[in-house]
């Protein structure tokens, strides 16, 4: 018996019946991996509405209540294909870009629960604790020396946890691109010189501990970790959040908070960084965010421009720096949004089609893939599950979206028999 | 029973029930008499009871002037419990007849469709309700339920039509009537009553009809329907139900209750001049000034006119209920000076101030939106006294005092039915005319305290304490009512035990010592591996290093079990073959060898073990070269040193942090330290297992394992209600461990209250008692079904029936597999002919009745037939026969103190044998035979030689070298780490509220408020999934970060026992670095170590006391030395002011304006991140220090809590 195959079926079990196609390992290993060695994962926690973003339709009329596209649409650098007229630059770049316009699941009245679902790919289980996609890449993609694999920028939370792999691939967070990640800054009201002070008093007592310890003593682990913790709160990788030492000129390019944290991105991928997720939904100038009910629709348009501005501006720095082909860019929300407009003149949730961006990553983009139908509101050609967006981001990053994590005794392919979309990377 | 009228009435003339009487003189005067009537006067007597219905008391004149003066009532368990009655033709109810059903209730219900009555329906499969008189729980209210299935005909097939009533009652302690009224074929005709009250209704199901209901000679069933199905059960009390064969006049129905005049007047008598007296009217109708209130309020004092908290409410068996509506009135004599008085009322909502007997004051009622897009409140100038807290108001006025005594009273009415209770702050406050010296109200004799922030700080702990005795008298006296029954079991278990065969403790060998029978089992072990001739096996070390990667990577499967029938833990067994009858093993040809062969293959099928990546290189090459040397087998536990005792100071840490999870006090050290008596670790054991705070270090312990998971926000996946306060509370109260667990299976009490019912709550989950199921297994069994739950496992014996049969003894139901969790059929013809590893033998749908699966573990036999299948479930789990679970307990127990367990893993012992399976066996029959005492197993271990030891330093790999010479080195958990750092420097716990929605805008379920936390385990995760900065807590966020850090997990979906051990970056990244570290660490005027600093009298008596109180030992000399010379410069000048001046502060929270119901405005976000810089700073510092002195002594404490010594237990 084939013990190995037999768990691999098993542990994809549950959507078999729904993929017949796919058995696993099959379809992917035909399509040849991704090069891709960083990823960058921007969420717009809220549920960005794509019928005003990246899918515009025909134009409705949010105090008449009728239903479409709160904007204009243009033309992009991919004859064919349109977006928002608060997108010039990012339309200008689209031939880099791939909008998966078909992305869809069946979760939309609650937002953790949404959430949940695009971190991990999968429903819900009783028994098993999923670990987010930036804990699988971090797990999968070794971690380079001195780094961590895995940086969100933004709040921590459940959804984006290791799961069942375990605390150490877990994330470090910050909420200030000032401060630095928690846990591993130096108080913002600790001088240097006082910091180093207490540093070498540490050592000191360190030290004396040391000496008198056998050596299979687990102090000793712990002591060694402790050094470890110093010399990333102090060493090199504290400077790269130092954003002061890129150019005024190129700071500005990146525009509001939104985009100095995607030019902290960059800086933590160049300095080795596998994963970092940058969270937009942090300064709320629309009062919602992406979370545009009621009045949150009124200066969604704000929320757009800066987007407009902070992507094209990391897609022209990886550029310069020849990182866009090794570093995926992936811009995500829990779901999209309906065409018709609420009561107060902003939208509801929609999870059956909404638009998740691919760029750079050295894939043979698309400018937009699948279609939805005259509304936005379900596909038409190329559905693209969850779990396919998780598989064509793993392929994209060479890591085979069927391989089996183990959860204990239990197998657990990465995806949940997702199929990357393999016209990227052809 | 059915009586006729006669009789009936004859009955009632016989007993004292003079208001039923009146009431059926009414209808007998109209020529109305029921026709079936119940009046329970009997109790159950006559009565065809199936299940457990017991006597009650009855409603009385109390209640309703209509009523007797005493009376009984029956009530129900809810758990399938009811009352069987004949089918007759005068209950047979068809087209055109007319039916009235009435009865007095109090509801206590959890069930969605509640029977009181009902014809027909009476098991899963029949459809035939001719009739029912039900409550429909919508929220929190109970509606008037009327339900029957119409008759086939040519047009329509049969269908159900369902009324419900739009007004219901609430559960808690009053009694309410109720009544229904139906023409059968006129829709229109229905009518519904509550407490006198007519009630509108719609038709919903199959809808209005005019068609004739289904008759048949079916039994009728009270309390109960559907074969006792638990959502259909009612629970509660009941009292003269009746049934006529008309519909009662409009009149008639209403003038079945007279309330009176509303609650009772004060009674002045019970009011003293010393203190405020509080009642606490529950189980209000709704939110309004009540009709009427329950008999018996809860009665206590407080210093004050002002309540800031309430005790939680019990249930009848001390667990945690929901309060609803409720009635607050505070009665007070207080003296107010001749002269203006300015009063200020603050208050939730409906509130009034009366002097006198004259009211003077009120606010009405206040509802704030749940709805998230409110705006921020105003921010206001600054005023003389603090701002009231987030959903509660305030109102002055003046007030003209002749002076003397005045007699005040403050009523608010409080809770809704749909929200969870939020007090909020209820007081009165006066200031003279003119003057802004505001004070809360006090009776004349108590201290006036200062209307001022620090003030009410100061007032709300002191409140805070009160009502936790308050809580701690209440459960004592809740409890008392079922301790004879625990006392018989426990009598019984002690008989039980003495029928087994002795078990002798084992004479002490030669050169050990022992100080009870622990030591002399645990040396006769150790005696046998020091006799083992090591040096006469030159390949000793080889062996025993190869056979411990045989024993832990092998034996689970190629053990006991033999899987592909081979053994791999005897020699003459490893050197067979197994199924694929190639050799394991060949001595001194590992190329041969099958079992090299396939723990190097490449080929993922073939490689062994199975799962993960293999054995480590140095791992395989190790078994290589011991098959070289010929496979040489040898004990791989020889010749273990006993280590010498810890030192006293040592000890004493150890015995804090393992019982109350602190560290101890450097008085508390120099006390043991300086007591030479013989039995000082004995009373000093017997004390601190004694101290309430042995609760708290264990409530940490049973939310791991028992996966207590509760949210601030929305459930998501297995979130829980917040059981913690159980789990507390039992532990405080030192229930017997069988009893624990009796109540964990059985009690109810609030789901979101803090009740045990919490554990039964798995949100999001498709089969939560199965996830329960699983949860009991682990924790209580050692029997891990995980893999059950979609299919049979490949590594367990489990079968998913087993999971589901005790699931379903959860449930007090058959359950069956959900066809989201199992394994779809076509996954299985996918495998052609071969032969699957894991199998699906349960099919989804198929339901399994409840059943004890594991017989293996305690014979056959169950307990009395009435029981319901979760008291089975029960009393299946603690029997004295089921000697697995004592033996479960004891190696948790075990495995706290000495770091492993004899069983390992605990909660998993399929195919892993104990280490000290005589120990064990005696440690398990000492705990049944006394009465499941935890302490008393608990203070067996801790005075034991071998627990006085120092400690191992590396865990033993395998059960034959564990040999408990000493614990093991164990570093802190989280929660004694932060817990022991706030101790020890007398920081508060500095944490917000736990609570996204301070008003109480919502419901519980949703929305939860878990307190202002003064322990690690009182902590939640802070996650909102909204990334909204206006949901945060920065200040619990801080310390959250660093339990999170050190292996606490903010979800805790999956029941653990152990956590995960690594070592990272972020533990002394998060204690060095963040908010947590700089309060613990700063010279703040919050903290004990300023007042050190302040009042040592050199640098080095500083330096010793910080010893003492962080590491719990003095310093060696170099480190004396070192951190003297840190401290020595400026330490003359140190003090800015005199010593004089020093005084502890007290940190008083700032009053929060960000809530659930206005954090999406964007100035909620501005000043949600304000807050968050602000929080970053930390606590102001000391201004008595010179700051530069005052720095370096804070390097010096700071480099005490980040030195490694400090993260672990001696």
């Amino acid at each position: 018996m084939k013990r190995r195959t037999f768990l691999q079926q098993l542990a994809g079990g549950s959507s078999l019946a729904l993929a017949p196609t796919a058995l696993a390992g099959s379809a992917g290993s035909t399509i040849p991996r991704g090069k891709a060695e960083n990823c960058i994962y921007l969420w717009f926690g809220g549920g960005m509405a794509q019928i005003d973003t990246f899918d515009p339709k025909r134009r409705g009329d949010p105090k008449g209540r009728i239903a479409g596209s709160a904007y204009d649409a243009i033309d992009t650098a991919v004859s064919g294909v349109q977006v928002c007229e608060h997108l010039p630059r990012v339309a200008r770049r689209l031939d880099r870009m791939t909008i998966l316009r078909t992305t869809n699941h069946d979760v939309i009245d609650e937002h953790g629960a949404a959430t949940n679902r695009m971190y991990t790919g999968r429903k819900v289980s009783g028994t098993v604790v999923y670990p987010s996609i930036g804990s699988i890449v971090n797990h999968q993609l070794e971690s380079r020396a001195g780094v961590p694999g895995y940086v969100l920028v933004g709040y921590p939370s459940v959804s984006r946890g290791p799961g069942f792999l375990g605390s150490r691939y877990g994330f470090l967070y910050l909420t200030d691109t000032r401060v630095g990640p928690a846990g591993l800054s130096r108080p913002t009201w600790l001088d240097p010189e006082r910091a180093q002070a207490r540093a070498e008093l540490l050592e000191k007592v360190r030290q004396s501990t040391r000496e008198r310890l056998p050596s299979e003593h687990p102090l000793l682990q712990y002591d060694d970790v402790i050094g470890q913790s110093q010399e990333l709160a102090a060493g090199s990788f504290r400077d790269t959040f130092e954003l002061n030492r890129e150019p005024a000129g190129l700071r500005e390019t990146y525009g509001g908070e939104f985009g100095q944290r995607c030019l902290l991105a960059r800086r933590l991928v160049q300095k080795g960084v596998r994963f970092v997720e940058v969270l937009h939904n942090l300064n709320f100038v629309n009062g919602t965010g992406w979370d545009t009910h009621n009045q949150g629709q009124l200066k969604q348009h704000l929320l757009i421009q800066e987007v407009d501005v902070a992507l094209s501006a990391l897609i022209d720095d990886l550029e310069q720096k020849q990182m866009l082909d090794k570093t995926l860019i992936v811009l995500a929300s829990e779901f999209g949004r309906p065409a018709e407009f609420d009561g107060g003149g902003g939208r509801g949730h929609q999870g059956s089609a909404f638009s998740t961006v691919l760029a750079g990553g050295g894939l043979r983009h698309q400018g937009a893939w699948g279609e939805t139908d005259e509304l936005s509101k379900k596909p038409l050609s190329h559905p693209v599950s969850v779990a396919d967006f998780h598989a064509t981001i793993h392929q994209a990053l060479g890591i085979d979206p069927h391989k089996d994590l183990f959860d204990g005794d239990r197998p657990v392919p990465i995806t949940d028999n997702g199929t990357p979309v393999a016209e990227l990377f052809t | 029973m059915r009586v006729s009228r006669s009789k009936f009435l004859l009955r009632l003339l016989s007993k004292v029930s003079a208001g039923i009487l009146a009431a059926l003189l009414t209808s007998n005067s109209l020529g109305v008499e029921p026709v079936a009537s119940w009046d329970f006067e009997g109790g159950t007597a006559g009565l065809d009871v199936v299940g457990e219905v017991v006597e009650v008391q009855g409603p009385d004149r109390s209640v309703s002037r209509t009523l007797a003066e005493v009376g009984r009532a029956v009530s129900f368990s809810g758990d399938g419990d009811h009352l069987r009655v004949a089918d007759s033709a005068d209950l047979r109810f068809d087209h055109g007849d007319e039916i009235t059903i009435e009865c007095w209730l109090k509801c206590d219900s959890r069930g969605t469709n509640s029977y009181i009555i009902g014809k027909g329906r009476l098991s899963t499969d029949r459809e035939n309700q001719n009739w029912a008189l039900r409550l429909m729980r919508v929220g929190g209210s109970y509606r008037i339920s009327f339900l029957f299935r119409s008759r086939a005909d040519a047009e329509h097939g049969e269908e159900y039509h369902r009324w419900n009533s739009a007004a219901g009652i609430s559960t808690g302690p009053l009694w309410h009537h109720v009544a229904v009224s139906y023409r059968f074929g006129e829709p229109g005709s229905i009518k519904a009553f509550i407490d006198g009250v007519k009630s509108d209704g719609r038709w919903d199901l199959g809808g209005a009809t005019t068609r004739p209901p289904v008759v048949d000679d079916a039994e009728i069933w009270i309390g109960s329907s559907r074969g006792g199905d638990l959502g259909n059960s009612w629970r509660g009390a009941i009292d003269s139900l009746a049934i006529y064969r008309a519909i009662l006049p409009d009149d008639v129905l209403a003038a079945r209750v007279d309330f009176g005049d509303g609650p009772p007047a004060v009674d002045w008598g019970e009011v003293t001049g010393e203190a405020v007296h509080v009642e606490v009217f529950n189980g209000l109708a709704g939110h309004a000034w009540p009709r009427r209130v329950a008999r018996a309020p809860e009665k206590f004092q407080v210093p004050a006119l002002a309540l800031v908290e309430l005790p939680p409410l019990y249930d009848e068996r001390g667990g945690r209920v929901r309060r609803a509506a409720t009635m607050l009135r505070m009665a007070a004599r207080v003296c107010l000076p001749e002269g203006e008085h300015r009063l200020l009322l603050r208050a939730p909502s409906l509130a009034r101030l009366s002097i006198d007997g004259t009211q003077v004051v009120e606010l009405g009622a206040y509802d704030m939106s749940s709805d998230a897009h409110q705006n921020m409140r105003p921010q206001v100038a600054p005023t003389p006294y603090p701002r009231a807290r987030l959903g509660s108001r305030d109102v002055i006025v003046e007030f003209e005092s002749g002076g003397g005594e005045h007699q005040l009273v403050l009523e608010a009415v409080v809770g809704r039915d749909s929200k969870r209770f939020a007090l909020g702050e209820m007081l009165v406050a006066t200031a003279p005319a003119g003057g802004e010296a505001w004070k809360l109200l006090t009776p004349p004799v108590a201290s006036a305290a200062e209307f001022s922030p620090l003030g009410m700080e100061l007032y709300r702990r002191e409140q805070s304490e009160a009502m936790l005795v308050l809580a701690d008298a209440r459960r004592a006296v809740a409890r008392l009512g079922g301790a004879g029954v625990w006392e018989e079991r426990h009598l019984a278990a002690r008989e039980f035990i003495a029928s087994l065969p002795p078990l002798s403790v084992p004479d002490l060998p030669q050169g050990f010592t022992a100080r009870n029978p622990i030591d002399h089992f645990l040396a006769v072990k150790i005696h046998a591996s020091q006799q083992e001739a090591v040096a006469g096996n030159p390949h000793a070390l080889l062996a025993r290093q190869s056979l411990a990667i045989l024993e832990e990577q092998c034996f689970r499967c190629h053990g006991k079990k033999d899987k592909g029938e081979l053994r791999l833990d005897s020699r003459a067994a490893a050197l067979g073959a197994g199924e694929s009858g190639e050799l394991a093993i060949v001595p001194g040809e590992p190329d041969t060898s099958e079992l090299m062969r396939r723990i190097s293959s490449e080929d993922e099928d073939e490689r062994m073990p199975p799962k993960g990546d293999g054995l480590e290189a140095d791992e395989v090459a190790k078994l290589r070269e011991w098959i070289a040397a010929g496979a040489p087998w040898a004990s791989r536990s020889s010749g273990v040193r006993v280590p010498p005792a810890l030192d006293d100071a040592a000890l004493l840490r150890r015995l804090y942090l393992d019982t109350l999870g602190i560290f101890p006090t450097p008085a508390e050290i120099r006390d043991f330290c300086d007591d030479r008596s013989e039995d000082r670790v004995q009373r000093r054991v017997a004390e601190l297992l004694d101290d309430p705070r042995n609760a708290d270090h264990w409530t940490a312990y049973w939310q791991d394992v028992l996966a207590e998971n509760p949210r601030l926000v929305k459930g998501k996946l297995n979130n829980t209600g917040p059981f913690r306060w159980w789990i507390n509370e039992a532990l405080r109260d030192k229930l017997p461990f069988d009893q624990f667990v009796h109540e964990l299976v059985t009690a109810g009490g609030g789901d979101y209250e803090g009740g045990a019912g919490g554990f039964r709550i798995a949100s999001e989950n498709d089969a939560p008692a199965a996830a329960k199921a699983h949860i009991l297994g682990t924790a209580f069994l050692g029997t891990e079904m995980k893999c059950a739950r979609c299919h049979d496992a490949p590594y367990h014996r489990s079968k998913q029936k087993d999971l589901f049969a005790l699931a379903a003894m959860l449930d007090g139901r058959p359950l069956s597999v959900p066809d989201s969790s199992t394994v779809p059929a076509s996954f299985f013809t996918r495998l052609g002919g071969r032969k699957p590893l894991v199998e699906v033998t349960l099919k989804p749908g198929v339901p399994v009745p409840p059943d004890w699966p594991f017989e293996e573990y305690t014979g056959e036999g169950a307990g009395a037939g009435s029981e319901s299948p979760r008291e089975r479930l029960a009393w299946q789990l603690t029997r004295p026969q089921n000697r697995r679970f004592a033996q479960v307990m004891v190696n948790r127990i075990w495995k706290r103190y000495f770091g492993q367990g004899f069983v390992e893993p605990v909660h998993d012992w399929e195919g892993n044998e104990p280490s000290h399976p005589e120990l064990l066996d005696y440690l398990a029959r000492d705990f049944v035979a006394n009465g499941y005492d935890l302490d008393r197993l608990s203070s067996l271990i801790l005075t034991s030689d071998a627990y006085r030891r120092e400690a191992r330093l590396q865990p033993a790999l395998s059960e034959s070298e564990r040999m408990f010479e000493a614990p093991l080195k164990r570093r802190l958990s989280s929660e004694q780490l932060v817990d022991s750092l706030f101790a020890a420097t007398g920081v508060p716990v500095y944490s917000e509220e736990l609570t996204f929605d301070l008003p109480g805008t919502n419901q519980a379920s949703t929305f939860q408020n878990l307190g202002r936390p003064t322990r690690a385990w009182q902590f939640v995760s802070l996650a909102s999934d909204r990334d909204r900065p206006s949901l945060t807590l920065p200040r619990a966020d801080s310390i959250v970060s660093v339990m999170t850090a050190f292996g606490w997990r903010p979800d805790r979906s999956e029941p653990i026992t152990e956590r995960e051990a690594n070592a990272t970056v972020l533990q002394p990244g998060m204690l060095a670095n963040g908010v947590f570290g700089t309060w613990i660490t700063r010279l703040s005027p919050y903290s004990d170590l300023t007042e050190l600093a302040v009042m040592a009298a050199s640098p080095g008596e500083l330096v010793d006391q910080l010893y003492l109180r962080l590491l719990g030992r003095e310093p060696r000399p170099d480190e004396r030395a070192l951190l003297v010379e840190v401290l020595a410069e400026g330490f003359e000048g140190r003090l800015m002011r005199s010593v004089g001046e020093y005084r502890k502060e007290v940190y008083v929270p700032e009053v929060r304006e960000v809530t659930w119901s206005n954090h999406l405005s964007p100035e909620a976000n501005v000043f949600a991140a304000e807050t968050e810089k602000r929080v970053a700073l930390g606590p102001p510092v000391s201004d008595l220090l010179e700051p530069g002195w005052r720095s370096r002594a804070e390097d010096a404490v700071w480099a005490l809590v980040n030195s490694p010594e400090l993260q672990f237990i001696p």
